[in-house]
């Protein structure tokens, strides 16, 4: 039983939890749903001891496990007790290969050389990483990456598994034998989430909210059905005949990548989803229709004119998956500001996407500063927009927001997304890239 | 980017062991700094050549040492430059072109230039980075110093991916008209972005049990059949390098 | 928290600082108006000396460099580099310290760290007899360009990221 009563506030920062309280019986999977900012990584940390620690801020209270206070214990020796995989992966990842990264842990546990090599072989065949022992780091995929974090902590296997939002970015498949995963597994499992998933339903035991003063009932998971408008304009910008070639790993079996796009269209104000397996391409295309890369033949047209990749950029807004790739000024307003638009509609869109002109974006949690991308293309009106995996980290009626503001503005936008129940809630048609080719399902 | 030089292979280069091949490259490259013959200037340029040439190929040996040519170039272009007062071996209308002195100290500096560099390049071609810090340890450089190259050899590429996708998206924003990238915002997002993962990355060593007492000990390199011949033979072409000369 | 080992922070800031000089000596490249490009090596030598102090700078500035000219495949550089950077970035933070207000400071900063990379590169690599005196003379004029740019830039960062993040002054050695 876990039993905790925890305060924290940043550094400089307002009180993040006051008193908060819960309590997770032995052997519970608990799901803890809660929108962006509230604070459900700042928890994470907490209970691992990632927070304050080099960070700074300042905690109080306790966290009992088995009557014994695990927030007073240095980190290094909660590891037995607690672990957690942090929602962006690239923040925990410490070494260059696979190897490494998972065994430094057990190295550190003290263990011998054979059980080291019995756990990472098993938890790396749990995740289906066998192949890539050897492959650097460097080379996976954010998919991949996410599987190898959980490959470590399974491998480690403390008392409490806290999985912050870990069902992102892995494709459906993944999705599908993570929760089963976490459904056979025979430990306290506190998996934080900022929407239920379909796959969700057979892991957890309980779905709950976070609240001021500790965990309260979710008030529902039922995903609303939204109504968005589409309007259709006579803007049309067409894929033709496109052929993206990728030189995929440099030390593994994969070789050369390439992805085929007979055809494909969208309208101004139209909506079209895009789904895929990871590394099926989803990206890739979406950097080539947006000018970040180079296709190897084909063409991408807008109104009859073909588009140079240096007008792409200008015509096609790409909103990437890891929303700090796109940020880089001191705070909210000045990226808005950048933009050139008016103060007008800055402060429309400030409301519009419950956003503080003052927060500094560094500080800014994963899922607000996806609130922020997103708003920060939208001033820069751009005739269309490629949201990539933006649902994820979002609550569904934030993201329905976002996309009905792009909507309403005549933006045409792709969607893409592993989640099922996102693919059919929207209007629009639906796409699919399987075995390296892209068509319409 | 690619942090890592390594080129797969299974010749006699990329069997021998991290540890006398370590060794040997040390020894090599003070050798090559000791030479005191025509003949010792040859062996250093070529002898590591070769090795390269049959562990990577001929292709990538060319590679590596078409990167030196232009420098190798540039200072045989400077002998006329040198001990200009010495014994005259080739004149054009009275003006000294080379000296026996001057050619030999350019030939000197191009041979120790060009041996160093392909002892140095040969161990990041036959071996894995990974491996050479395993190596290194194996001579207990500090724990903490090994592993901080370890965590280097991630953040390098890491930080390379994360600048050209900062590039990417500033030109994405970039208004009509421009091109390019502005290189200071670009230069300070990629810092800020460094920095923030400072705590982060020390947190997540302390959460996966750094500073805990009883690390495992057992995690060294196992010895390879013809340990001790390697580290003959490791041994001996340096050694008996340094004493021809 | 005053009293705990910080170890694992200081090998982490090692360990990043030391790819950002070398990802910025081997990435970052920006056209030079005499032809040819100019790398950011300096730059970041000195933003890390600003940001962290003498001794992070020493370290990452050394080891960065060092590393870059292993993997750009210029091994033969790498101590030659290590022992020039490592002492630029160790004298400009001493030098020139935390404030950087002080627009004296600022320009004896720059002044050292031009000095330190020009005379270094010629002084060791004809020392370790590495090249000949006059070929090592000719390299001059691109150091000094290259290092007086890198001394400008490297202060701009680093007010820039000041003002960008406001924990950098909570990331202490």
């Amino acid at each position: 039983m876990l039993d905790a009563e925890i305060s924290f506030s940043y550094e400089k920062g307002p009180k993040v939890f006051d008193h908060f309280r819960f309590r997770v019986s032995s052997g519970e999977k608990l799901l803890v749903i809660a929108p962006p900012g509230s604070g459900k990584t700042t928890l994470a940390k907490l209970l691992t001891g990632a927070l304050p620690s080099y960070s700074g801020g300042n905690s109080d209270g306790y966290a009992r496990l088995d009557s014994m206070d695990i927030l007073s214990m240095p980190a290094a020796l909660r590891m037995e007790r607690v672990g957690r995989v942090s929602q962006n992966t690239d923040e925990m990842l410490l070494f260059s290969s696979v190897m490494e990264e998972i065994s430094f842990p057990l190295v550190n546990l003290g263990l011998d050389a054979e059980e080291r090599e019995r756990r990472i072989s098993d938890s790396l065949s749990l995740f289906g990483l066998e192949r890539y022992r050897d492959v650097s780091t460097s080379e996976l995929s954010g998919g991949e990456k996410r599987r190898l974090m959980l490959a470590v902590l399974f491998a480690v296997d403390p008392d409490i598994y806290i999985l912050d939002e870990s069902f992102d970015e892995l494709s459906p498949l993944w999705r599908e034998r993570l929760a089963a995963i976490i459904r056979d597994l025979d430990r306290t499992v506190i998996a934080f989430g900022s929407h239920v998933l379909k796959e969700y339903d057979e892991a957890f035991s309980k779905v709950i909210a976070l609240g001021r003063d500790g965990l309260v009932p979710c008030p529902s998971a039922v995903l609303p059905s939204p109504c968005i408008p589409e309007r259709h304009g006579s803007s049309l910008l067409t894929v033709d005949d496109l052929m993206i070639e990728r030189s995929h790993r440099s030390s593994g079996d994969l070789g050369t990548f390439r992805l085929i796009v007979p055809h494909f269209g969208i309208r101004s104000g139209e909506c079209a989803v895009l789904l895929g397996e990871n590394g099926s391409g989803k990206s890739t295309l979406s950097r080539v229709m947006c000018g970040l890369l180079e296709e190897r033949k084909g063409q991408v047209i807008l109104d009859g004119a073909r588009l140079s990749c240096r007008e792409r950029r200008h015509s096609v807004a790409y909103l990437m998956q890891n929303p700090y790739e796109e940020l880089f000024l001191p705070t909210v307003l000045d990226e808005l500001r950048s933009t050139g638009a008016s103060a007008d509609s800055i402060d429309k869109v400030l409301g519009l996407f419950h956003l503080d002109g003052n927060e500094y974006v560094q500080e800014m949690s994963y899922g607000r500063a996806k609130m922020l991308q997103a708003a920060l293309f939208l001033l820069l009106e751009r005739p269309f927009a490629i949201f990539d995996e933006m649902d994820s980290a979002l609550p569904y009626d934030c993201f329905l927001a976002v996309l009905e503001a792009y909507l309403g503005k005549g933006t045409g936008v792709l969607v893409i997304t592993h989640d099922t129940r996102i693919a059919s809630a929207i209007p629009g048609r639906r796409m699919m890239i399987e075995e390296g080719c892209l068509h319409e399902c | 980017m690619n942090v890592s030089s390594y080129i797969y292979g299974t010749s006699f280069y990329h069997r021998f062991d991290i540890r006398p091949k370590l060794v040997s490259t040390l020894l090599f490259c003070a050798a090559a700094f000791l030479m005191e013959s025509y003949i010792g200037f040859m062996v250093v340029l070529v002898l590591p050549l070769a090795v390269m040439a049959a562990s990577v190929g001929a292709r990538e040996t060319w590679r590596c040492w078409s990167r030196l040519l232009p420098l190798f170039l540039i200072l045989l272009a400077f002998i006329p430059l040198q001990a200009r007062d010495g014994d005259v071996l080739v004149s054009i209308n009275g003006f000294a072109v080379a000296t026996r002195e001057g050619v030999w100290m350019v030939v000197r500096i191009v041979s120790r230039l060009g041996g160093i560099s392909c002892a140095l390049m040969l161990l990041l071609l036959t071996e894995r980075n990974e491996n050479i810090i395993r190596g290194l340890r194996a001579f207990h450089i500090p724990y903490a110093a090994a592993l901080t190259a370890s965590m280097i050899l991630r953040f390098i590429p890491y930080l390379g991916m994360l600048f050209s996708a900062i590039r990417d998206s500033m030109s994405l924003r970039l208004e009509e008209g421009k091109r390019g990238y502005p290189v200071l915002p670009s230069i300070t997002a990629l810092a800020v972005a460094a920095i923030r993962m400072i705590p982060e990355t020390a947190a997540s060593l302390e959460e996966r049990g750094f500073g805990r007492k009883g690390r495992s000990t057992d995690d060294r390199l196992p010895r390879p059949r013809g340990y001790f011949l390697q580290w003959l033979i490791g041994a001996i072409i340096p050694i008996s390098l340094l004493i021809v000369r | 928290m005053a009293e705990r080992n910080r170890t694992a922070l200081r090998i982490s800031l090692v360990a990043v600082m030391t790819a950002v000089v070398a990802v910025f000596t081997l990435i970052i490249r920006i056209p030079s108006p005499i032809g040819g490009y100019i790398s950011l090596c300096d730059a970041a030598v000195t933003f890390v000396s600003y940001a962290f102090g003498p001794l992070t700078g020493l370290i990452a500035g050394g080891l960065g460099s060092a590393f870059a000219d292993l993997i750009g495949g210029f091994p033969q550089w790498a101590l030659v580099s290590f022992i020039v950077h490592g002492a630029e970035a160790l004298l400009v933070g001493i030098i020139a310290g935390k404030d950087i207000s002080s627009v004296l400071r600022r320009v004896v900063g720059a002044v050292i760290a031009v000095l330190i990379v020009s005379g270094g590169y010629l002084l060791l690599t004809t020392l370790f007899g590495l090249t000949v005196f006059s070929e090592a003379l000719l390299e001059v004029p691109g150091n000094i360009a290259q290092s007086a740019v890198g001394s400008v830039v490297g202060l701009l960062l680093y007010s820039a990221v000041r003002k960008a993040y406001r924990g950098l002054d909570a990331i202490r050695w």
